[in-house]
């Protein structure tokens, strides 16, 4: 198999991962499919460097995420408006679908731990791979991981017992 | 799997100490199980969420190499920057001002900058002036004898 087989393989095989990643970064999903196309062209002139990374599908991820956060502070004002306004309407929905709303406890998390949870429970990729996405040490991503499924739990329980009370 | 290994891998789970493997054992029971207690039901719904994040898919068909006409566009323009580049250093190169010779003598009127270019012309000179004086030497000989005789 050449070099350009692989490569190609090997970026199919993450579209919807990277797709998935850039749209719980960004919250849009033109967005993020533009940002998957970017990231296919530039990685595609990179191809020998990320081949030859130590975790291929990670560095592309990176790549993902580097620049759905660059686009996101291009927006950061209009994104930070949107939050605010989700975050005043969970209050009024009548949770019918508590897996729905853990979606949304996910959306509301600290970025690192965000995506620690969206790299391992969604995707699962091993701990490595997402401290090589996060730029950061294993010990880190532990940290953040265990502090979003705790926090996820937690918000779950405390909806479940405001649906039954 | 039996509840207790259900509650000691999620006691796990939640301080990051399962394996991708035992994570998958985890999603399985809460997607497949039907008697779960309803202490555990949360995390069926924390589960199913994962799950249903995980269908979220890419609509739109991406190329993984750029366009042919975005590659021979990064082509002509390396191409352009290189062309650039040289007339650049073409036109500063011919620019700059011409160094001094080191050395400069003039031969017949003619300026010669090469030392081994003069020395051999000189040569030539003193050659050719030998010739001459021994012509010139060979002529007064001639007219001795003609004196004499």
């Amino acid at each position: 198999m050449t070099t350009t087989e692989q490569y190609t393989t090997l970026a199919l095989s993450v579209k919807d991962t990277l797709y998935r990643l850039a749209l719980s970064i960004t919250g849009s999903d033109v967005e993020a499919e533009d940002i998957v196309q970017d990231i296919y062209e530039k990685a595609w002139r990179a191809r020998d460097a990320v081949l030859a990374s130590s975790y291929p599908r990670a560095y592309l991820c990176r790549m993902t995420r580097n620049l759905a956060i660059d686009r996101l502070r291009m927006r950061r004002m209009s994104v930070e408006i949107a939050d605010r306004e989700a975050e005043d309407g969970v209050k009024d929905i009548i949770i019918k679908d508590i897996a729905q709303y853990t979606t949304h406890i996910i959306s509301t998390l600290p970025e690192r731990q965000r995506l620690a949870i969206q790299m391992r429970d969604i995707e699962g990729y091993e701990l490595e791979e997402i401290a090589e996405v996060l730029e950061c040490d294993q010990t880190s991503v532990r940290m953040n991981l265990s502090r979003a499924r705790k926090s996820i739990r937690e918000q779950i329980l405390k909806a479940m017992n405001y649906g039954t009370e | 799997m039996e509840q207790s290994r259900i509650r000691e891998l999620l006691e796990l789970y939640f301080e990051t100490q399962t394996t991708t493997e035992q994570e998958r054992q985890l999603a399985l029971y809460f997607a497949t199980a039907e008697d779960i207690p309803a202490d555990l039901l949360p995390y069926k719904a924390m589960f199913a969420a994962f799950d249903c994040a995980r269908e979220v898919k890419s609509s739109k068909k991406a190329k993984v190499s750029p366009p042919r006409w975005k590659m021979m566009l990064g082509g002509l323009s390396a191409a352009t920057a290189v062309a650039a580049a040289l007339l650049l250093g073409i036109f500063f190169w011919s620019e700059q001002p011409k160094a001094e010779p080191s050395f400069i003598c003039y031969i017949n009127g003619v300026q010669v900058e090469d030392r081994e270019v003069a020395m051999a012309e000189t040569q030539q000179i003193f050659d050719s002036m030998s010739k001459d004086i021994e012509l010139a030497m060979a002529t007064i000989e001639k007219i001795n004898i003609f004196e004499l005789n």
